[in-house]
């Protein structure tokens, strides 16, 4: 294989000791040789900085992209404590990696997408397999994102990523360039070279009870369904009667509308919402995915853990089948953060993780991060998606 | 009223949507029940989680003997349980009131144990074992506080600044009560508590509980264990120690019963010779010095003389070699013998010396002393057929040294004679042998086989030690302890056998069971123009020596004889006539002729001792000069019966 990619863990409580530890476990594979790129995902409870030292302590110069996550999945865990961090570490022949960081995110999404697809366009794009993007998590509207950023860069080339997040906490979210830690910003790698990308993508929500009607939204919030504050919809569905987001059951619930029929196919009907933020005086809750406007036709989703196990291993299988079983170079898997520990409590891993590994191969170097909301192209066009997972797996071409 | 068919839809329209609307509520209380079940399911899954931990933990340190691989166990678990900003394990030292840091995350940079202030200890010693601190802001637990901040790693924001709660685990097994043992951790609070309810909470008493009890358990196995180990090692090396001194015992046994052997083989021989030799000296001095027989009998003599000195090998080994010991140089002796050693080993061995000055005065026999390095030194040179070297190092003995010895050794009362070589070295199963009599490794031919045997006898029984190190391929190395001289000489007397014999005239009680050996000693006596009486026995010779009318001017006895030893019938005989001279003679050396008595002391006086084998000159020399002192009256005053 022309590609050799480790993955590193650390929980240590030190910063700078866990990037180091997470890098030379990631190193060790490459048998001493430098890596060409690194891929870092760190829970909000570090120092990002001291973190970077940490894993640049290790892996020197190489190009180094990623956020921080509410979790990280590293080879087979998946850890959502408030100190955890992964690292994978990649040397090709064959794949080649650019990263990238655009700030300013929340003032206006659409610049940012379009500066980046310049700045990604200025450069060789030929042999683009594809774009990973990992914006701030809460803020900004990934769907204005994503639209510019399509316009900005040539056709074929898939986006797929996840949006940064922090320990559920809802504060700041942190996005990496190099030695670089910065929020509000957008953090993205461009994969070239000779070789190949799958990307599956599932959420597992069913739609409950009738259809609604959004009476009011825009700029991300979405103020009112079937005339009544969205907050108060939303609530009907809790148990306990909760005043606010930090409810337990939200996690549980999410907003669903339409796809286009096209995507129907493969992907399902419905394209998944979670809101982030709750204004409790007017009931508006704020989606950082944008994309539900007023007179948009939407359903209360819960989430069926059977069905996100199922839909979650039917992915793997298309990708395990991709090239008739060989095995890709390395996986990327971005994972909503409600379908970690909220959903499977201590059995996160054994859920959501493991049986994806055991389609694809236990051995294949597996990295990834619990997300603020994931972005997959369906049916070659991008989406920013809520309570879904996103497997993104690199295969070369000898 | 008629119905219209518009009116049939409406209503049926608001049927369903009633329907509808009761379905929707349904399916709310679904959802939420189903909400209520992933909260359940999911505390369950963490208590069993939790469990699992424990019970790992419980396995992993039930085979662990060390506290610190324990505490290091528990650190993890509680880790991997809860999201933790820092965890500390603490080793505590009740006895000295120290506290050392066993394991933290983040690891603090290397620290020495602290002490405790002395109300700090009263602090620790009055903590429950489990205690949950909840810190906001400036923490109103200031003894927690001031005890945290001394531990606290510089590498994250301390807990003052961010609400959160401590845990402490206080741990006492193995300390007779005092602490032993704490484990700190700190997480701060979470927004997101509903979501994640493994934090230092309350609610989690029972699993801190639990780990607290098994992690109580652990620490006080490995306490016992330890101790058990300690006392097993003990137990074990005493074990180890008996079993080398049993070895050294039966070596000793073994090499004492081939030496007794191996002298009564000798003392039987040197009968014989005694015999051979007498005779061939008897039938030479019949021939003219040019008859053709004469050289056949100084053949015979000749391998009568080397057998005699076999004998006398053997004798040295069994330890009953005569000796002279007294003070005497070593050094002074290794450096006199130098150049005879050199000429020894050759031109392709090298000798060199080591000789600590001032400490060299031991108390021994120099002509054996010499035998053994001698003996040592051609052994080094035989062990080199391609060279090397051969070095010579005397020095005090050293407690190491003694450690080494099959008896105990007062090492200030030694002196080290050593004898090194870089050869061929020896295997254990040679060295276990290599003392024994005509044991060799040496191609036959070359070599009695008694060289080693002799330096062991001649060591032993100058009261030293000898200790051999060997390692194949790289050499050996011949340790030998002699005890300290300035002693006072011992009053032991040695036959001069150069004395002229003067007077060649007189009777000589002959008294020996051996008849072959009576009958050339008597042949010799006659010869020389003594007058003979003899007897088998010690009872027949008193009652020759009693008769009256037949006066005995010498008594020449054996020692080792039935019904009546030699040294008993002296006794007798000088409870008679403490005047007449009494020469010893015998196979064995002086001190192992009589086992009940050592010397010839024990009558108050020396007496001359033949050895045997001995030739006419030899027993002729002994009688004449015994009888001359006599005439000179070096005995003590005549004490005659009645007087």
């Amino acid at each position: 294989m022309k590609t050799i990619a480790g993955v590193g863990k650390s929980i240590s409580a030190s910063p700078e000791l866990a990037g180091k530890e997470a890098a030379e476990l990631a190193c060790a594979p490459l048998a001493g040789a430098a890596p060409d790129f690194c891929l870092v995902f760190g829970t909000s409870g570090y120092d990002q900085s001291e973190l970077l030292r940490g894993v640049r302590s290790v892996t020197g110069d190489a190009r180094l992209s990623g956020c921080s996550g509410e979790g990280i999945i590293a080879a087979a865990d998946s850890d959502e404590r408030d100190r955890a961090v992964g690292v994978i570490a990649i040397r090709s022949r064959t794949l080649r990696f650019e990263t990238f960081l655009i700030r300013e995110y929340s003032s206006d999404p659409g610049r940012c997408g379009r500066e980046l697809g310049r700045q990604v366009m200025a450069g060789d794009t030929s042999d683009a397999l594809a774009l990973l993007v990992f914006p701030d998590g809460l803020v900004g509207n990934c769907t204005d994102l994503l639209r510019a950023l399509e316009a900005a860069i040539a056709p074929g080339i898939p986006i797929v990523g996840g949006s940064a997040g922090d320990a559920m906490v809802f504060e700041r979210t942190w996005q990496f360039q190099d030695g670089d830690s910065a929020s509000d910003s957008v953090a993205a790698v461009l994969v070239r070279g000779r070789g190949e990308v799958a990307i599956q993508v599932s959420h597992g929500c069913q739609t409950v009870g009738l259809q609604r009607l959004v009476t009011n939204a825009g700029g991300g919030w979405l103020r009112s369904i079937d005339g009544k504050p969205a907050w108060s919809v939303f609530r009907e569905y809790l148990d306990g009667d909760p005043e606010d987001l930090n409810a337990e059951g939200i996690a549980h619930l999410s907003l669903a509308a339409e796809l286009d029929p096209d995507a129907k196919e493969e992907y399902g009907s419905l394209i998944v919402r979670t809101p982030l933020q709750l204004d409790r005086e007017s009931g508006a809750l704020f989606f950082p995915g944008g994309g539900i406007a007023t007179g948009t036709p939407v359903w209360i989703a819960r989430r069926d853990s059977l069905r996100v196990r199922e839909s979650a291993r039917a992915c793997a299988a298309r990708i395990a089948n991709h090239r008739r079983g060989e095995r890709p170079a390395f996986v990327l898997q971005f994972d909503c953060a409600g379908r970690g520990r909220i959903m499977f409590g201590s059995r996160a891993a054994e859920e959501i993780v493991r049986p994806l590994q055991e389609e694809i191969g236990t051995s294949t170097p597996w990295l990834g991060f619990h997300t603020y909301g994931e972005i997959a192209p369906i049916k070659g066009r991008s989406y920013y998606h809520n309570y879904t997972v996103v497997l993104c797996a690199f295969f070369d071409n000898e | 009223m008629s119905r219209t068919p518009e009116t049939t839809q409406a209503r049926e329209l608001a049927r369903v949507a009633g329907e509808n609307i009761d379905l929707n509520e349904q399916v709310k209380l679904l959802v939420q029940v189903e909400q209520r079940l992933y909260r359940s399911q999911n505390e369950l899954n963490r208590q069993l989680q939790n469990m699992r931990e424990l019970g790992s933990f419980a396995l992993a340190c039930s085979g662990s003997d060390s506290a610190e691989a324990i505490l290091e166990r528990a650190v993890r678990v509680l880790s991997v349980a809860f999201s933790l900003d820092w965890i500390a394990a603490l080793r505590v030292d009740p006895k000295h009131g120290t506290v050392m840091v066993s394991t933290m995350d983040p690891p603090p940079p290397s620290r020495p144990p602290y002490l405790l202030h002395e109300r700090e200890w009263a602090w620790l010693r009055g903590l429950p074992p489990l205690h949950i601190s909840r810190v906001s802001g400036p923490s109103p637990d200031a003894e927690i506080d001031g005890f945290v901040a001394r531990l606290w790693p510089n590498e994250i924001p301390p807990p003052s600044l961010r609400a959160g709660n401590i845990l402490m685990m206080t741990l006492r097994a193995g300390c007779g009560g005092e602490p032993c043992a704490v484990l700190l951790a700190y997480s701060t609070e979470k927004q997101r508590a509903m979501y994640w309810p493994a934090d230092l909470s309350e609610r989690n008493l029972p699993f801190l509980d639990l780990l607290a009890s098994h992690l109580e358990r652990a620490l006080e196995n490995a306490a016992l264990t330890a101790d058990l180990r300690d006392r097993t090692t003990e137990l074990t090396d005493s074990v180890a120690e008996l079993e080398r001194a049993q070895s050294r015992l039966v070596q000793a046994q073994k090499m004492e019963a081939i030496g007794q052997l191996a002298g009564g083989v000798a003392h039987d021989f040197n009968n014989i010779l005694t015999v051979i030799l007498g005779h061939a000296s008897l039938v030479r001095s019949s021939l003219a010095p040019d008859a053709a027989r004469r050289k056949d009998v100084d053949q015979i003599i000749a391998a009568g003389d080397r057998a005699a000195g076999i004998t006398r090998q053997l004798l040295a080994f069994g330890r009953q070699q005569v000796q002279k010991r007294e003070s005497m140089d070593l050094n002074r002796l290794a450096s006199a013998m130098t150049g005879m050693l050199e000429r020894l080993i050759g031109e392709h061995v090298r000798l060199s010396l080591r000789m600590e000055p001032g400490s060299s005065s031991v108390w021994a026999d120099s002509a054996q002393l010499e035998r053994v390095l001698l003996n040592l030194v051609v052994n080094a040179r035989d062990a080199m057929p391609q060279g090397g070297e051969v070095r010579i190092v005397t020095r005090p003995a050293t407690s190491e040294d003694a450690s080494l010895c099959d008896a105990p050794v007062a090492a200030e009362s030694y002196v080290v004679l050593e004898v090194c070589d870089n050869g061929n070295g020896m295997n254990e199963a040679t060295k276990a042998r290599i003392f024994e009599p005509f044991y060799s490794t040496k191609a036959v031919g070359r070599g009695s086989g008694l060289g080693l045997s002799v330096v062991y006898g001649i060591v032993k029984q100058s009261e030293g030690h000898i200790l051999v190190e060997s390692t194949p391929g790289l050499g050996s190395r011949f340790t030998i302890l002699l005890p300290r001289g300035a002693k006072a000489p011992a009053s032991k007397v040695t036959v001069d056998s150069t004395a002229t014999a003067s007077v060649l005239a007189g009777t000589i009680l002959l008294v020996e069971d051996e008849e072959s050996v009576r009958e050339i000693a008597r042949e010799f006596l006659t010869q020389s123009g003594y007058v003979v009486v003899e007897a088998s026995n010690g009872e027949e010779a008193l009652a020759e020596f009693s008769r009256p009318g037949r006066p005995v001017d010498l008594v020449l006895t054996d020692i080792v004889m039935p019904l009546l030893g030699g040294v008993r019938l002296a006794e007798e005989i000088r409870n008679i006539d403490s005047r007449v001279p009494i020469v010893f003679m015998s196979g064995y050396s002086r001190e192992h002729s009589d086992p009940s008595t050592a010397t010839s002391q024990t009558l108050g006086l020396p007496s001359p001792f033949l050895a045997k084998p001995f030739g006419p000159e030899q027993l002729i020399a002994v009688v004449a000069e015994a009888l001359e002192r006599s005439r000179l009256e070096i005995w003590s005053p005549v004490r005659r019966p009645g007087d």
